[in-house]
């Protein structure tokens, strides 16, 4: 139980530092960290092997499958709830957080003018 | 990426992801109900899970036990004696009659028959998950055929995602137009479940193929091994008080544990088997009188053995296989999740068409009803399943025959009603609603209130009411629809 709450952390952590290293019109992170610098992106690289590492040393084999298992359980959870506590009644940007730079057609976050062009 | 390619890839993606997905949701299903199939068996049979203390395995037991064993054995019956484990605390005295493993409970401390009859068990679900319950070699042909299926669906799938796979690792737009969330959902799971599932999917693919080669081509035995075929023909063996014990205790000097272990015919032997939580690969050798000690044995003896400590896990903790058997369901999710929107893509073009012909207005309506069949079908004949363990059974029927029809009853009901009308989705919601929040009341009415093994009863009621409570909340938010 004690590995599963220490993945958990780690892994919603390193769940957090990615939505904070997106562009702002991509953000669904209502708790913002500090703007993303070189140490979070070291961070990120560096939370899931110490996660790894630490599962496997205090639950062996076992832990070696929680923390694979814990990684999309964390995210799809995160995924779920971030965007729906973004306070209701404002305008809601495409995935985004409220009032950000996004168009308000709730649709497709292609057309906003700071996306990447993925389509022909 | 071309504009041809990703056509391409949307179309492999889809057409093989729907017929794929049909059969991908029952394995999905079964399998995370087959993680925790003793403890399924021990719900169906309230009186096995015994009164609290939970007596332990006594010297008398085994041999009451063994005696049992050897007259099924003397019987011409080819049974084998599961001991008790925490996770199922009774003898089993089990034998396999092609579908499921059937037999009594003994209890641990006397090794008497335990009041109850015979139910499907969570037997029903492994073999369910392993060959459909289709003839040899259908079944395997089949699930290898929907195991090659869900890995082309995922490469296809992670190619259309490739370029936004990191950025929209995380995205999910509950407020979006329904499509659009449905879509939002299937990428947030598949995303990020790809890894899992591609190992789920890899080794199960892995396990069937060797099952289908072993058909074509039988693997050689060594001289000390027989089948349960092979052994079926021979001669009862000697099962005596000594035996009994000097294999316990060998089982025990060398194992640590014999829990979960069994006792079964081994050529002209009787052999203890180890139980299969010992090791990650699974090692079926046994300690018989005539070999009483293990050799030593590479922790991984064959790739088939490898394979089925990665798919199966029975060796992992409580909390890996909880998190196993959510995997199975995230899976259940995705593949829902995909064939809804193929079923809404499929709708629209309808919509977009001038005219409909006949042929593509049944075909829009055999997706329907396979999808419904599946999707909710399957759950509500697995929770008729558990209350038909718990309901009395026609007198004309044995349980377990009553059990296996209620099943494929409702479930072929369920693809019926699909085909009549368009509301079943909404009227098998419902359905799956009411006997979900039911289950914990049944459960009480029909099984003593103190009870060895509390937490047992309420994971498995509260499965149903979460199964009930998401059917509710599905309900009273899906449009209705015209018939």
């Amino acid at each position: 139980m004690m590995t599963l709450a220490l993945l958990a952390i780690l892994w919603t952590l390193v769940w957090l530092l990615h939505l904070n290293g997106l562009p702002a019109y991509r953000r669904q992170n209502p708790c913002h960290l500090p703007p993303a610098s070189r140490f979070q992106n070291h961070l990120l690289r560096l939370l899931p092997v110490l996660a790894l590492v630490s599962a496997c040393l205090m639950d062996g084999l076992d832990g070696l499958f929680l923390w694979a298992f814990t990684a999309p359980v964390t995210g799809i959870l995160l995924g779920i709830i971030l965007p729906l506590c973004v306070p209701a009644g404002r305008p809601r940007a495409s995935g985004g957080l409220a009032g950000s730079l996004s168009s308000l057609n709730g649709q497709s976050l292609q057309k906003h003018s700071e996306a990447p062009k993925y389509l022909p | 990426m071309s504009p041809r390619l990703r056509t391409a890839l949307r179309f492999f993606h889809r057409w093989i992801g729907f017929p794929a997905g049909l059969f991908l949701f029952i394995l999905c299903f079964t399998g995370s109900l087959a993680c925790f199939s003793p403890e399924i068996q021990g719900w169906m049979q309230p009186r096995t899970t015994l009164q609290a203390p939970l007596p332990p395995i006594t010297q008398a037991g085994l041999l009451e036990a063994g005696l049992a064993l050897k007259t099924q054995l003397d019987g011409g019956t080819f049974a084998f004696l599961k001991l008790p484990s925490p996770r199922d605390p009774v003898f089993r005295l089990w034998h396999y009659d092609g579908r499921l493993f059937l037999g009594p409970a003994l209890a641990p401390d006397t090794g008497l028959p335990l009041k109850g009859h015979d139910v499907t068990g969570g037997t029903f679900f492994v073999t369910l998950h392993s060959n459909l319950h289709l003839p040899s070699p259908w079944g395997q042909i089949i699930i290898t055929l929907a195991g090659v299926g869900l890995l082309i669906t995922l490469l296809t799938g992670l190619w259309l995602q490739l370029r936004r796979f990191l950025p929209d690792l995380l995205l999910f737009r509950p407020h979006a137009a329904r499509q659009r969330r449905w879509l939002d959902l299937h990428l947030l799971g598949g995303t990020l479940y790809l890894p899992v599932l591609f190992i789920i999917g890899l080794s199960g693919v892995v396990l069937q193929s060797q099952k289908l080669l072993h058909m074509i081509n039988p693997p050689h035995r060594s001289p000390g091994h027989a089948s349960r075929h092979q052994t079926h023909t021979a001669a009862p063996p000697a099962i005596s008080p000594v035996i009994l014990t000097s294999l316990t205790d060998n089982g025990l000097r060398q194992w640590g544990t014999i829990a979960d272990g069994f006792l079964m015919q081994t050529s002209r032997e009787l052999g203890l088997y180890a139980p299969d939580n010992l090791h990650f690969c699974l090692q079926r050798h046994a300690l018989t009188p005539s070999h009483p000690d293990m050799l030593p044995q590479p922790l991984c003896p064959t790739v088939h053995s490898f394979f089925i400590g990665l798919h199966n896990l029975r060796w992992a903790g409580l909390i890996t296989r909880w998190l196993y058997c959510l995997s199975g369901l995230l899976g259940c999710a995705i593949i829902g999740s995909g064939m809804v929107l193929f079923l809404q893509s499929e709708r629209n073009g309808l919509a977009h068409a001038g005219t409909i012909s006949f042929s593509r207005q049944g075909l829009q309506r055999s997706y329907e009803a396979l999808s419904t069949a599946t999707l909710l079908g399957l759950p509500l004949a697995t929770l008729a399943l558990f209350w038909g363990t718990r309901l009395p059974t026609p007198d004309a029927l044995s349980p377990v025959i009553w059990e296996e029809r209620l099943f494929y009853d409702i479930w072929g009901l369920s693809l019926l009603h699909g085909f009549i009308t368009r509301r079943a989705a909404r009227q098998q919601i419902g359905l799956l609603a009411l006997l979900g929040f039911g289950t914990t009341g049944l459960d009480l009415a029909t099984r003593s209130f103190h009870t060895g093994r509390p937490l047992l009863f309420m994971a498995v009621d509260a499965l149903a009411a979460c199964i009930g409570l998401v059917s509710l909340v599905c309900l009273l938010r899906q449009p209705k629809v015209t018939a």
